[in-house]
């Protein structure tokens, strides 16, 4: 649940008010860990607590209030999780055997029923996507970003992004009604 | 409640707009979906970042400050690093450099007023009784800064202690006193005979003391008429320098009317000096060794004193020798002006002795000045060391001295010299006389009629003097020849005549080989024989104090 922002939540974190801080990251926390965890990244709760480190430790610059405190966010969260793609890809993974990773065993039904009630459907329906359309899906609906922002943080253009946004919609829209694509 | 509290308006179907796709219920509940992942609980803060929040977002900047004061700390201490070693490097250095300041700022200061000490007057006239001693003319006192004394003690004054401190001073011709110096004497200085006036007591007769090579003041040159003035400087600070050869010179007769005292040179040390040009008579006469002055010269009193004289160029006149009152040449007028160079030199202090040694024989101006002298000439080149000072007399040259005949020397001097007699090597006979190589005392025959009886006068004792006696010509051990006309005619190498002065190579190169500082005759020898045309050449040898009559004889006949 979103935690309640107040308008002046960034100008008493700005002061040195811990109390502040504590909002701004109940408020943000939890649309920046969701972010990690579309992304599919390892550790979302890691790459949540280095994110803020790096936001509270630099508050002192942001500007645009919280509109801008949201978006230089997402800006480092979107930072975090390049950093750890290429973190994996350069550093192999080295780990024992483990059965979870196993592909050749079968989930339990356990494991089955808890992933579909804790995603929703949801990872595996991003995991239809491409990154760049789920990148522009997850700015766009789970830090609620505008597309120009969006646009900022990924580098590209707002016409870019909204044909990226239409396209996973799109794709979205054809995984959730495979009938009527098969119908089509 | 707040505005984020009220469920915010959907934001799937402005989504759904913005891309043009149509309201679809099972697309709404997908996006809706996807939106919930941001529904969840904010994570527990880890300690880093309740640390963070706690410290009002300070202590990320303290994490990134202390990077900063890390590499700060870094910088700093490899700065310091190099600043400590540069300061160590320069504190083991500092003392070193400190010593060397003082050093020379000492040794400029003492050369300085040593150099000052010189350019009085009297030394002027001190030299120019050295060259000219029994001239009536020659009562222009020469200094002969660089070069050793001729003979000086050897002529006393008949009847008296030649040199008693300040006997010297008077010059006859009312000459001021010389404020003889005594030079240092220089190592590089053979046995020249020269007297060094400190070295000289006043009680010693006329001996003749181991020049001090290069030395400067040729303090009591012998006077052949009148007294001779000592070689004794009194009050001459330098002259009691340990550097000083002891006063130990054999007694020498006095001087006889006409007798020449010739500074002298080793008697087997001359030969590569009779290869020099020599000028003409009249000519001026190199007076003082260009190189050991040299370096001299640079010294505030010597510029001093030749912008005074009016010296134009102290370093190019050097060489042009003669001195005032005393003319070279008896022929030759006088010239007053360049006696004043002279002067301007300061003795060689023991300091100077590796330096102004053997190369500078090469180049010492006093052979042309010697050979310049007028009535020295026999044929025979000699060239006087860089330490003995040529007295010439014009009135002791007899007009019917032999007249070089020009075959025998190579000089630039086409002229003849009347009246000067010059003895080679050859001459000297050092084995029928008393001083062989290396004896440093004793009296050498002069081989004009070899050999000569050895003068009773100047035993060997074993002093760095050596007598050189003639026939008819004593020569003190200084070099100095005095001969039975009364004249003395100083000179590194007089030939043994019975119608003039006769010079003698005085035993520049005889010196003490315990002398410290003094160069001993295999020394000398060694110089002159990179001279073209050493007489020794015949033998293959380097001429020696030791060198008997009959093996140079022949190649350098007397005059």
């Amino acid at each position: 649940m979103v935690t309640p922002l107040p308008e002046d939540a960034l100008t008493r974190a700005q002061a040195g008010e811990p109390a502040a801080f504590s909002l701004l990251y109940q408020a943000l926390g939890p649309a920046v860990l969701g972010y990690f965890a579309g992304r599919g990244s390892e550790d979302p709760e890691a790459l949540t607590q280095e994110v803020f480190l790096t936001v509270f430790s630099k508050l002192d610059t942001v500007a645009g209030g919280l509109a801008g405190l949201r978006t230089f966010t997402f800006s480092v969260a979107h930072a975090r999780y390049v950093d750890e793609v290429r973190r994996r890809t350069r550093t192999p993974v080295v780990v024992g055997y483990e059965a979870d990773g196993d592909t050749r065993l079968t989930d339990s039904a356990e494991t089955v029923a808890l992933g579909q009630l804790d995603l929703g459907g949801a990872g595996s329906m991003l995991a239809q996507l491409n990154d760049e359309q789920r990148d522009v899906l997850l700015l766009r609906i789970v830090a609620e970003l505008p597309i120009d922002q969006v646009a900022g943080i990924l580098g590209r253009s707002a016409g870019s992004v909204k044909q990226l946004q239409r396209r996973g919609l799109l794709k979205l829209k054809e995984l959730v009604h495979p009938n009527e694509s098969d119908a089509l | 409640m707040t505005g984020h509290d009220t469920p915010s308006p959907d934001p799937v179907l402005p989504l759904l707009q913005e891309s043009g796709i149509p309201e679809d219920p099972a697309l709404v509940r997908a996006v809706g979906i996807v939106r919930d992942l941001a529904a969840g609980p904010a994570p527990d803060a880890s300690a880093a970042l309740a640390q963070l929040m706690a410290d009002g977002g300070k202590a990320g900047q303290g994490r990134r400050h202390k990077r900063r004061i890390t590499f700060i700390g870094g910088a700093l201490a490899v700065s310091m690093g190099v600043g400590m070693s540069g300061v160590a490097a320069g504190t083991v250095h500092f003392p070193q450099g400190i010593g060397d300041a003082v050093e020379s700022i000492t040794r400029f200061s003492i050369r300085d007023s040593a150099d000052r000490a010189e350019l009085g007057p009297a030394p002027l006239v001190q030299a120019g009784a050295g060259r000219a001693p029994s001239g009536p003319a020659g009562g222009a006192p020469l200094t002969l800064p660089a070069a050793p004394p001729p003979a000086p003690a050897a002529a006393p004054a008949p009847g008296g202690p030649a040199a008693g401190p300040g006997a010297g001073d008077a010059l006859p011709g009312g000459a001021p006193a010389p404020r003889d110096r005594a030079p240092g004497a220089s190592p590089g200085g053979a046995g020249a005979p020269t007297s060094v006036p400190a070295s000289v007591s006043g009680a010693a007769p006329a001996a003749a003391s181991v020049p001090a090579v290069r030395s400067v003041v040729a303090p009591s040159s012998p006077m052949p008429t009148a007294a001779a003035p000592t070689a004794t400087s009194p009050g001459s600070p330098t002259t009691a320098g340990a550097n000083r050869v002891p006063a130990t010179r054999a007694p020498v007769p006095a001087p006889a009317p006409g007798t020449t005292t010739a500074p002298g040179r080793p008697p087997g040390a001359h030969g590569p000096r009779q290869e020099r040009p020599a000028p003409g008579p009249g000519k001026a006469t190199p007076g003082v060794p260009a190189g050991p002055r040299d370096t001299n010269a640079g010294t505030k009193a010597v510029r001093e004193q030749a912008r005074r004289i009016g010296d134009p160029g102290l370093r190019g006149s050097t060489h042009a020798v003669h001195p005032d009152g005393a003319p070279t040449s008896p022929h030759a007028a006088p010239t007053p002006g360049p006696q004043h160079r002279f002067l301007l030199m300061a003795p060689v202090e023991p300091w100077d002795a590796p330096v102004l040694s053997a190369p500078l024989w090469e180049e010492d101006p006093w052979l042309y000045t010697f050979v310049a002298d007028p009535g020295i000439d026999d044929g025979t080149w000699w060239s006087l060391p860089a330490d003995a000072p040529v007295p010439v007399d014009p009135a002791a040259a007899p007009e019917e001295a032999p007249v070089r005949d020009g075959t025998l020397h190579h000089g630039p001097v086409d002229a003849p010299v009347p009246g000067v007699t010059a003895v080679p090597d050859a001459q000297v006979d050092a084995s029928a006389g008393v001083a062989p190589a290396g004896n440093t005392g004793g009296a050498v025959s002069v081989d004009g009629a070899a050999p000569g009886p050895v003068d009773p006068a100047a035993p060997d004792d074993g002093s760095a003097d050596a007598a050189i006696t003639a026939p008819e010509a004593e020569t003190s051990g200084s070099g100095s020849v005095s001969t039975s006309d009364g004249g003395t005619l100083t000179g590194p190498a007089m030939a043994p005549s019975s119608d003039g002065p006769v010079p003698v190579p005085a035993g520049t190169g005889v010196t003490t080989p315990g002398v410290p500082g003094v160069v001993s005759a295999a020394d000398d020898a060694d110089a002159d024989d990179a001279d073209a045309g050493d007489d020794d050449a015949d033998d293959g040898a380097p001429a020696h104090a030791g060198d008997t009559p009959t093996e140079d004889s022949a190649a350098a006949p007397a005059g």
